[in-house]
């Protein structure tokens, strides 16, 4: 059986002569009988190592952790700002009422839903638009020039009575009998025809005819 | 044999019209007494607008009062004589002949007679026009008056 090997930690090293440098160092017993002893943590049942390489590394090792320590408040002293806004926002958060539940998904109109649906399926209906337009245009663009047709129907009309435009002749005065008196023919002429006009004058004129 | 005898009295029925000449309709004429006067307010009897048109032309410009006096229609046949009476006189009227001619107005000859309310026979004329034309005889009254007389047979 073979003596575990102590790592014996002194303000002055000594180099491991005649050691494998390689090897890892065990702690000893009294290395960490001086550690509990430095922090006070020794039980009460233990004897307290002795002597003055046990002295020496006590106060070492209480000089190391007042280094250790002091270096921790400098790091918690350069911290405190950024955390007090931590904290400060954890009470915040603490303090805000409890969020109200979210409504039932029971209770969305059907139009919500098939919006949502639509929504969640836009990129497919952009392209089924894009395709179908582009499929329209192409139909139109190549589709056959209309056709130019001729509907013939028979339409019964009235026929046209033609209008019977008789010869007009002009009136003729075969003979006239006036007497003493004297007679005039004279001819109106206008849109109605030719009028024959007689116009008699008495030889003898009666200035009580028609009084 | 009795159908026969039908037969036979149809068509000599039929050849009987056919042969007959053809009976002219009676004529239908009409006499418009005119009296003619001169007013500083031009005046048209209503009755006379088929007349209108004639009488505001020469001679008949000389007045511009026109009342009508009377109308009267008779139906002649030809050789048909007829009469009518007037305010200025009386108005006798012979329908000498009428003849039918293709593509014209039947022409009609007439025998007119006029006489003044003296009963003295003013004038007496035969005249030959077309059936719907119009012939009108007029002479003077007193006060510088116009009594006219038209006629138009159809």
């Amino acid at each position: 059986m073979t003596a575990p090997r102590s790592l014996v930690i002194s303000p002055n090293p000594q180099p491991n002569v005649g050691q494998n440098p390689v090897s890892k160092p065990t702690p000893d017993r009294s290395a960490l009988d001086c550690m509990l002893l430095a922090d006070g943590e020794l039980p009460a049942g233990e004897a307290a190592p002795r002597g003055p390489d046990a002295d020496a590394t006590v106060a070492s090792i209480q000089e190391l952790g007042e280094l250790v320590r002091g270096s921790l408040e400098l790091a918690a002293d350069d911290a405190e700002p950024r955390l007090a806004g931590l904290w400060d926002l954890v009470e915040r958060r603490l303090d805000l009422p409890a969020a109200p539940a979210p409504a039932p998904a029971a209770a969305r109109p059907l139009w919500s839903r098939v919006w949502t649906w639509l929504a969640g399926h836009r990129s497919h209906m952009v392209t089924g638009l894009v395709s179908a337009g582009a499929v329209g245009a192409l139909a139109l663009a190549l589709r056959p020039a209309p056709e130019v047709r001729t509907i013939e129907r028979t339409v019964a009309v009235p026929a046209v009575t033609p209008t019977a435009v008789l010869a007009r002749t002009p009136p003729e005065v075969e003979s006239i009998d006036v007497g003493d008196g004297t007679g005039s023919v004279f001819t109106i002429d206008d849109e109605d025809g030719e009028t024959a006009v007689l116009w008699i004058e008495p030889a003898e004129y009666d200035p009580t005819e028609g009084i | 044999m009795k159908h026969h005898r039908y037969a036979v009295a149809l068509a000599v029925l039929g050849l009987g019209v056919a042969a007959a000449p053809a009976a002219h309709a009676d004529v239908s004429c009409t006499v418009v007494e005119v009296e003619a006067s001169s007013a500083d307010t031009p005046s048209m009897d209503p009755a006379l607008r088929p007349l209108e048109k004639k009488l505001k032309k020469p001679p008949f410009t000389s007045w511009n009062v026109f009342k009508r006096l009377g109308a009267s229609t008779v139906s002649l046949a030809p050789q048909g004589v007829a009469s009518a009476s007037l305010v200025h006189g009386k108005f006798g009227l012979l329908l000498r002949d009428v003849t039918e001619r293709p593509g014209k107005r039947a022409r009609l000859s007439l025998g007119i007679t006029l006489e003044d309310a003296g009963g003295k026979r003013v004038v007496d004329t035969k005249v030959n026009v077309d059936a719907g034309d119009y012939f009108v005889a007029g002479r003077p009254l007193p006060d510088n008056k116009g009594h006219l007389v038209a006629l138009t047979c159809k």
